[in-house]
């Protein structure tokens, strides 16, 4: 997967817009002019993020003066990719800033290098998060189905009157011919106490 | 001896705002020792001091630093106190090469080739300090600080050591700098009866508390100083003159109080009258960093090139007043040997215990970690009772 995310066509900076999240300083004017030399529609805000900013396609925000409450968001749940701009190295702020969801981050002070990887490294580290959140949730609820699995399992095995292994395969064959998940095509098994209408009366490959 | 030469160096200390009583105090320690050594024919160099005022004003900082280094040619700054003031010079010593002393305790998690740290680091006073409280007090404490990285660290690192030791503190409170109404801090900590508060206010917020919480003693014998103290690392003999007779009973750490000289005479007293009411380590760490910086420079034979400079620095071990400092070659952070003492009703600071030999400086507690880790602190050391003035 990251590996697919690594080679996907280059963003589309020009069409971005950031905020900065940092109060009046010199290192917020940095960042600002990094970002605009990249194409970047820019904003500044301190010391709150209003509520369109959750439209942004990527907040830049300083772990320094940093405090919880600054963001229309709960922590961890931010809908785009986040930098913290870093002075202090302090365990206690970089776990603040870590905790906020940082997908990159920036040390102070800005250096004409480094804006430009940072939006890189944190556009592709929120978008395997987005992937791997999607795919946790997919994995969990197909956990959650294993038991209508195992019901539609031992209900074509009772109509049919077949084995375990033969009945597991009738499943998929009939999951797959539905084209649907083994987990959906269960569901409407054991919905229906038997097999789909669709299906009754013609066999699966797998020999029954 | 021919003509001396003069070499300009850097002064930044905010004489105004939020910690300007430090800050003057700070200013008159360098001031003295520039003085002292110009006052030496035997150097063949003289310090011009140039000094720059940023008001307690953080966006000031760098534009001081920069005319030192740019207009003043200075290559030596001496200055700064918080920690966010620091990291604004940093990067202008960075680009210039130029060299920062910084004589103030702070936080840690940082080292830079252009600053050496003469103060004390995490691991040099929160740490033994509560290798010293927890057993005697109690492993409850409150902790309260000014609302800045300074109060947030350390009190953050308070955490983890009570937590280490298996017990949490029973509360956390900020002030915002400046902020003097304190009474909802003294009315939670009676409710929460602690064992001991951790202030880490600092200026006027921590004179307001530290009297407010006197008034509670006296009033409730439960918070009377010697059954619930306030301890703190960054309460110094400056604080206490503007505190007054409240202050008694406060156990500070340091790595100087005012009397503890080592190898030197009265003199040292009488001098220091000119400069200040009385020496503390807000005024002996400049005081000290110009001393060293000057001992270092005759050590180059007079050129003073901060790389030259930094490299004599760190593999020299110095004279000060409060005892032999060696600055470490790796992080550029000082061994020191911390002081733990009460302040008294006449406003003194009795030496209750100092460390026995001076700690490594551990500016990101790496080793503290792994030492913690590896088994209980060693068990308290018994009471060295010294009364200095």
């Amino acid at each position: 997967m990251v590996n697919a995310l690594a080679n996907r066509p280059p963003l589309q900076l020009a069409s971005w817009r950031a905020v900065v999240l940092h109060p009046p300083h010199a290192v917020a004017d940095a960042v600002v002019a990094q970002l605009e030399r990249l194409g970047l529609t820019v904003t500044c805000r301190w010391p709150d993020l209003q509520a369109d900013d959750a439209g942004a396609d990527v907040v830049i925000y300083d772990a320094d003066m940093g405090h919880d409450g600054q963001f229309p968001w709960g922590p961890g749940e931010a809908p785009m990719p986040l930098i913290a701009l870093i002075g202090s190295e302090a365990p206690g702020r970089i776990g603040w800033a870590l905790a906020q969801g940082a997908d990159a981050h920036l040390l102070k002070p800005i250096h004409s290098s480094g804006v430009y990887s940072a939006l890189l490294i944190a556009s592709h580290a929120f978008e395997a998060k987005r992937r791997a959140a999607i795919e946790i949730l997919t994995l969990k609820d197909r956990l959650t189905k294993r038991s209508v699995v195992v019901r539609a399992t031992l209900i074509l095995m009772q109509a049919e009157g077949l084995d375990e292994t033969l009945a597991t395969k009738r499943l998929r064959t009939l999951a797959m011919e539905s084209r649907r998940t083994i987990e959906d095509m269960a569901e409407e098994i054991v919905l229906r106490r038997g097999l789909p209408r669709s299906a009754i009366g013609r066999p699966g490959r797998s020999g029954v | 001896m021919g003509q001396r030469r003069d070499i300009p160096i850097g002064i930044i200390y905010s004489q105004a705002g939020a910690y300007e009583a430090i800050g003057r105090t700070a200013l008159a320690g360098a001031r003295m020792a520039i003085d002292e050594i110009n006052a030496d024919d035997s150097l063949a160099f003289r310090f011009v001091p140039h000094v720059r005022d940023p008001e307690g004003q953080l966006d000031l900082y760098a534009r001081a630093a920069q005319e030192l280094v740019r207009g003043e040619g200075c290559s030596h700054l001496i200055g700064t106190i918080t920690s966010s003031s620091r990291k604004e010079v940093l990067p202008v010593v960075e680009r210039a090469g130029a060299l920062l002393w910084y004589a103030f305790p702070y936080e840690g998690y940082e080292t830079s080739d252009n600053v050496l740290y003469l103060g004390a680091t995490a691991n040099q006073h929160i740490v033994p300090m509560f290798d010293y409280v927890l057993p005697r007090f109690g492993l409850q404490p409150y902790l309260i600080g000014s609302n800045y990285i300074w109060g947030w660290e350390i009190n953050r690192i308070a955490r983890e050591i009570v937590a280490a030791a298996g017990s949490e503190p029973v509360g956390e409170s900020y002030l915002p700098l400046g902020d003097t109404d304190v009474d909802h801090l003294i009315a939670a900590v009676e409710e929460r009866r602690p064992d001991f508060v951790l202030s880490n206010l600092i200026g006027p917020s921590s004179y307001a508390f530290i009297r407010a919480y006197a008034e509670l003693g006296r009033r409730n014998p439960d918070f009377a100083p010697d059954v619930r103290p306030i301890v703190s690392c960054n309460l110094t003999e400056a604080d206490i003159d503007a505190i007054g007779p409240d202050a008694a009973g406060v156990l500070s750490t340091a790595v100087y109080f005012n009397g503890v000289e080592e190898g030197t005479t009265d003199s040292f007293q009488a001098e220091t009258s000119q400069y200040c009411r009385r020496p503390s380590q807000c005024f002996v760490g400049p005081y000290t960093a110009v001393h060293i910086l000057a001992r270092a420079i005759a050590l180059a034979d007079g050129a003073a090139e901060p790389d030259e400079v930094r490299r004599l620095a760190t593999q020299t071990v110095f004279k000060s007043l409060y005892g032999p400092i060696c600055i470490d070659p790796k992080t550029g952070h000082s061994h020191l040997r911390p002081y733990f003492g009460r302040v008294g009703a006449d406003g003194g600071i009795t030496v209750l215990h100092r460390a026995e030999t001076p700690i490594a400086p551990d500016p990101y507690l790496v080793r503290h970690a792994s030492e913690r880790a590896a088994g209980p602190a060693k068990p308290a050391q018994p009471f060295h009772l010294k009364v200095v003035r």
